[in-house]
């Protein structure tokens, strides 16, 4: 075996170093791809997002009426929890949504002055139900409409929600298509520009590939340090990116939290539990292509 | 120890490289290949370390029949003669000293012995110091030295020089020429393609003539005739 391990590192080390200039390039191509692959997830992640934020408000308040007990509405919270559409249901006692009514008109001494008149609380509880997925609302609409519950709500617009809830969910779906097309269209033009990079490295390199030749060097010899020094370039781009992107996920997610109105959009918390992963597959797939790109141009300046 | 038997080689139905090549050089000579320009001598040498391939005919190295060589052989054949050529080949991004540390490296010899042959060989090219220079802080006479020391590196039974002087002036010239006279002297068999009347005619070794692809004079001590 002549292409001793320590031989063919020690020439990848040197001609990085050397070609700095060409290093540098190089790196900076294959930054800016793995840039675009984190910004394409950052735009998934706030499709993602996005979809959730309005999937989160759409509810369903079922108003019952004053005169029905709260063990009563208990029990329906029970039985719809048991629907495996539902997500969370929230109860508002009588006296909670009193409270909420007089808050939202407390600059209205009109409807305040009538509540005063009507003495008594005239409002009953309410039951706030979430669905899992947007999509799911209409099981849980039927149930509703049920006999035993039916008699007990005073107040539900059922089919404006359900208007509401499919416009919402048509929406979505077309927002995640386009986001998932224009992802893959980055992607495409991301490996292409990679695939040219290290072309482009390689030509440079085809007049010292060919006196290796002729000087007697194997073509595993004058190839391991390229893809060596390939592999280099993207561990180095690769880090960086990562470097980058963490330093700004902790300025990108208070506007964002603004931008969606939520305590929390979890960006940070979704990079640290899945960073292995992203980082991961995007070094995996860039890296295999280059290598990919590295030995096919290299093929040509190998065979004399 | 080099032997073409009727070696024909062919660019195209009519563009001709060499034609019908019968040639033996027995080990331990020293043989100028003259003739003028585009007339086989660089196409022959090309054929000597595989970079071409002949159309027709046989070509045996040290009893080797290179002439339908697979690419994996290629190496080991190259380790095995030294080359020299007119625009010195060298990597521009190794120093004087890795350059000519390649030669041995390829072969897989070991650090401590490249340590210990390189300066030597160094020395007898008179580049001693050298060792860190780059090829483009050195004069053409001395890159075409350094040539010379990672052709010699390995200790090859033969060196072909393709044009060796070609690009030098003539105190260089001569300074190149006495370093293949000594490497023969040593029974390095040296082949070596020249236009240069004066060192063929000073060298008095034997010389081979090719006009139009084909050997038209082959003289033992001869001269320079076209």
């Amino acid at each position: 075996m002549l292409t001793s391990p320590s031989r063919v590192i020690k020439f990848a080390l040197k001609d990085f170093w050397r070609n700095f200039g060409l290093s540098l390039m190089t790196i900076t191509i294959l930054l800016l791809t793995y840039l675009s692959f984190n910004l394409l997830v950052l735009v998934n992640f706030f499709t993602n997002a996005a979809t959730t934020a309005v999937e989160n408000r759409v509810d369903v308040s079922v108003y019952f009426g004053p005169d029905v007990a709260d063990e009563r509405i208990m029990g329906v919270r029970g039985n719809l929890l048991s629907l495996p559409e539902v997500k969370d249901i929230d109860f508002v006692s009588r006296a909670e949504a009193l409270d909420r009514f007089r808050s939202s008109h407390a600059n209205d001494p009109a409807i305040l002055s009538a509540l005063n008149e009507v003495g008594e609380n005239p409002l009953g509880a309410v039951l706030i139900i979430k669905a899992k997925d947007a999509a799911n609302y209409g099981p849980i609409l039927t149930a509703l409409q049920g006999p035993t519950i039916k008699d007990l709500v005073a107040d539900m617009v059922i089919e404006d929600h359900r208007a509401l809830i499919d416009r919402l969910t048509a929406i979505t779906t077309r927002v995640k298509s386009l986001a998932l097309g224009v992802s893959a269209v980055f992607a495409l033009i991301s490996l292409l520009i990679v695939f040219n990079t290290i072309r482009v490295s390689i030509y440079i390199h085809r007049e010292e590939i060919a006196i290796e030749r002729l000087v007697g060097a194997s073509s595993n010899f004058v190839r391991l340090p390229f893809l060596i020094e390939t592999v280099l370039f993207n561990l180095i781009a690769c880090g960086l990116v990562a470097a980058l992107v963490f330093s700004t996920l902790g300025l990108i997610e208070p506007t964002a939290n603004n931008f969606f109105s939520v305590s929390s959009i979890g960006l940070v918390d979704y990079y640290r539990a899945n960073w292995l992963q992203i980082f991961a597959w995007q070094l995996g797939v860039v890296t295999v292509l280059s290598l990919l790109a590295a030995a096919v141009s290299m093929r040509r300046y190998l065979r004399k | 120890m080099i032997r073409l038997k009727n070696v024909s080689k062919l660019y195209a139905p009519d563009i001709v490289g060499v034609k019908n090549v019968n040639l033996h050089i027995r080990p331990g000579e020293f043989v100028s290949i003259v003739g003028q320009s585009g007339t086989g001598k660089t196409t022959l040498i090309k054929m000597l370390i595989a970079e071409e391939k002949p159309t027709s005919g046989s070509i045996q190295i040290g009893g080797w029949e290179i002439s339908h060589i697979g690419p994996h052989d290629i190496p080991l054949l190259r380790r095995q003669i030294g080359v020299v050529f007119q625009d010195f080949k060298l990597l521009p991004r190794k120093t004087v000293g890795e350059n000519v540390s390649f030669a041995l490296e390829v072969s897989g010899v070991s650090a401590r012995r490249i340590e210990e042959v390189v300066p030597h060989v160094l020395r007898i090219v008179n580049l001693a110091g050298t060792e860190n220079r780059y090829p483009h802080q050195l004069s053409g006479g001395q890159q075409q030295r350094v040539v010379i020391a990672r052709a010699l590196v390995h200790r090859p039974k033969i060196i072909v020089a393709d044009e060796p002087t070609g690009n030098l002036d003539s105190i260089n010239t001569r300074e190149v020429v006495e370093i293949f006279r000594k490497i023969n002297d040593f029974g390095t068999t040296v082949v070596m393609v020249t236009h240069n009347r004066e060192i063929v005619n000073l060298l008095r070794k034997r010389v081979v003539t090719i006009h139009g692809g084909e050997i038209v004079a082959d003289h033992e001590e001869g001269k320079y005739l076209i």
